[in-house]
């Protein structure tokens, strides 16, 4: 995947610059990427997956969740600078994507190159570096998560049609016809926990599988099937994407619009 | 995180976390069986076993009785298959064949399908069936993790031939597809086939012709690429798919799969309807040294039959169907009439008939002789 002209790149950020967007300095050293560590604390999480009650598909709950640990996760995502560094180490697919600006995001990159990134960068820092969960990317997210469930309805009277209209909806909303060029870090804006462009055109991987699973009547939730072979991608909305696919266009979002971008960034263990 | 098979959500290491159960049943996606209702209870059942192509499961033409349910059952299997001497493509099939099986029911009848992903699978499927209404075809509806299975019904509205296919999503449409994965069903009206005057017709064979572009990567010798699985051939696929050049068009999954020993049998005087089906890619259906008596070009039996075609025309995303009474012995190349395609990747099938030869319809009135001689 290549990045559009300088020329629309430019007329793209004036009109962000217009919008008010504050562009932050992108990360200078690869082995340096700034973090932000969330506080222990509570937040809400939609589980992905499909899920079946008494036989019939059905949206996870909304769960409440309490966390005792930190989580430190990088402000920005993985730049192309730094997939560079990785790629001239030895230790990262080429993967055709134009990394003559060092500044912008890594895009282009499939589930197995964010891996191979995560294990560099393990062995370069020291640290352990991985994949966010779809949960920690939801918790690290906030206000920037856009819930996916399936909404309201009466579940007497609620049908197929319907249910592909509405999830058909969400999955465009905010989206406008064009795949616009990528952004320099910082031009989708800081959620309220530090973290910058979360759900802009660049989609992120996370390390969770697809799964399905069944909810008890009394609310209890068991993954009855799990496929590490396909992992979901957080962004504007959730897909499904098989681990080796580095171009969007490529997901699992049926016949709704796909990722523009696949991108990543790193959660650090403590 | 949410571990692996029995693990109960909230017990994975968290501090609390109390589960909204209600939540579930108020942000519920739809309930189908609810919302469909469709009482099919009273409906006689039966079930067909699936046959590989160039055959179909045996069927009545004019049904007897009424509508019914109909019942089909196929697993999806992804294994290498062999196209010509010398390529190979990991294939993602129906039922194991390329094209998929043909399921034939009678307008009015519903069509019952369970469709089973097994766990030695590597992809998620899906099944697309033109002759259905809504939900993408039924695609919306079945998607499949391998290890798991599924039971579609839909209601036979409109007789025809009928292309169904793999679509589970953005690329993923494309790949499956050139991969193998399509098939056909015909939905016979319910007093049989009729001709451009609406007299009944009858057939006494069926040819079920599925005829599939592939698009096979070679490596910098020229030889064609032999993956061990079709992820790994993925990519190089996609390039090659990209330019819209086939490597190889066959009938019937491979170079020669209806030709030589494999060949379609008729006699003189039976009349055999070939279906033609191509989910992807315009073809142009030529019988060398016959006709179509009777062809519903687009494949639908609502509009009467033009007659006496020489070639007929596939739209790439449907199937066609053609009458044919063979009426001297020999030898007939079933082609498609582009002749590259034909002769050079493939899409040529045979059919041997025999019986007696009529001189009034040809006849050689002097054998090859030298020139100037007579
Ligand atoms: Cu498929």
């Amino acid at each position: 995947m290549k990045i559009l002209s300088t020329l629309l790149l430019t007329a793209a950020l004036g009109g962000v610059g217009m919008g008010g967007w504050q562009i932050a300095q992108p990360p200078a050293d690869a082995t340096a990427p700034p973090t932000v560590t969330l506080p222990a604390g509570v937040y809400n999480w939609r589980p992905s997956g499909d899920w079946l009650s008494n036989g019939r598909p059905v949206s996870p709950p909304l769960i409440r969740r309490a966390y005792d640990a930190p989580l430190e996760i990088m402000a920005y995502h993985v730049t192309r600078g730094a997939y560079a560094e990785c790629l001239n180490a030895g230790a990262c697919p080429d993967t055709d994507t134009d990394l003559s600006r060092a500044e912008l995001p890594m895009v282009g990159v499939s589930f197995l190159d964010a891996e191979a990134y995560a294990a560099w960068l393990s062995d370069a820092t020291g640290a352990t570096w991985r994949l966010p969960s779809d949960e920690e990317w939801q918790r690290a997210a906030a206000e920037r998560f856009v819930d996916d469930a399936v909404l309201g309805g009466d579940w007497e009277t609620y049908d197929p049609g319907k249910w592909l209209t509405d999830s058909y909806a969400r999955n465009i909303e905010n989206r406008d016809g064009w795949v616009h060029p990528v952004q320099p870090a910082g031009a989708y804006g800081v959620n309220s926990r530090g973290l910058h462009d979360l759900a802009g055109n660049v989609w992120e991987w996370t390390s969770t599988c697809q799964t399905a699973g069944e909810i008890a009547d009394d609310g209890t939730m068991e993954v009855t099937r799990e496929r590490c072979f396909v992992r979901v991608v957080a962004g504007q909305h959730r897909a499904m994407v098989l681990e080796f696919v580095r171009d969007a266009k490529s997901g699992g979002c049926g016949a709704g619009v796909p990722p523009d971008y696949l991108g990543f960034r790193l959660v650090r263990e403590s | 995180m949410i571990s692996r098979r029995a693990a109960l959500l909230g017990v994975a290491g968290m501090a609390a976390a109390p589960l909204l159960a209600k939540a579930a049943k108020a942000e519920s996606a739809p309930d189908m069986s609810m919302a469909a209702a469709a009482d099919v209870s009273h409906l006689p059942r039966i079930r067909h076993e699936l046959v590989a192509p160039p055959f179909v499961h045996a069927h009545e033409q004019v049904a007897t009785g009424g509508p019914r349910v109909v019942e089909f059952t196929m697993d999806i299997i992804e294994k290498e298959m062999q196209v010509a001497d010398d390529a190979w493509v990991q294939a993602m099939t129906f039922n194991g064949s390329v094209p998929g099986p043909m399921m034939v029911v009678h307008e009015g009848d519903y069509l019952e399908l369970t469709l089973r992903n097994p766990h030695t699978n590597m992809l998620e499927h899906n099944i697309d069936f033109h002759a259905a209404t809504g939900a993408l075809g039924g695609g919306a509806l079945t998607k499949v993790m391998p290890g798991e299975q599924t039971i579609l019904r839909f209601k036979a509205t409109r007789p025809g031939v009928f292309v169904y296919h793999c679509a589970p999503g953005g690329a993923m449409i494309p790949w499956h597809v050139v991969s193998g994965m399509s098939g056909a069903v015909m939905i016979l009206p319910r007093d049989g086939l009729k001709d451009h005057q609406g007299n009944p017709v009858r057939y006494d064979r069926v040819a079920y012709i599925g005829e599939n572009d592939f698009y096979i990567p070679r490596d910098d010798s020229g030889r064609y690429i032999r993956y061990p699985d079709a992820v790994s051939g993925y990519s190089d696929m996609m390039d090659k798919m990209n330019t819209l050049t086939p490597t190889h068009v066959v009938f019937n999954g491979a170079v020669g799969a209806l030709t030589g020993d494999r060949a379609l049998k008729a006699t003189v005087g039976e009349k055999v309807l070939f279906i033609h089906a191509q989910a992807n890619r315009d073809s142009r259906p030529h019988l060398i040294g016959g006709h179509g008596d009777l062809v519903w070009e687009a494949g639908k039996f609502n509009n009467p039959p033009a007659r006496d075609f020489e070639t007929w025309f596939i739209r790439g995303g449907s199937a066609g169907a053609a009458l044919y009474e063979f009426l001297q012995p020999g030898v007939y190349a079933y082609v498609n009439h582009n002749l590259i395609e034909a002769v050079n990747l493939g899409a040529t099938a045979h059919v041997v008939v025999e019986g007696d030869w009529n001189n009034d319809l040809m006849e050689q009135v002097m054998a090859p002789t030298a020139y100037g001689s007579f």
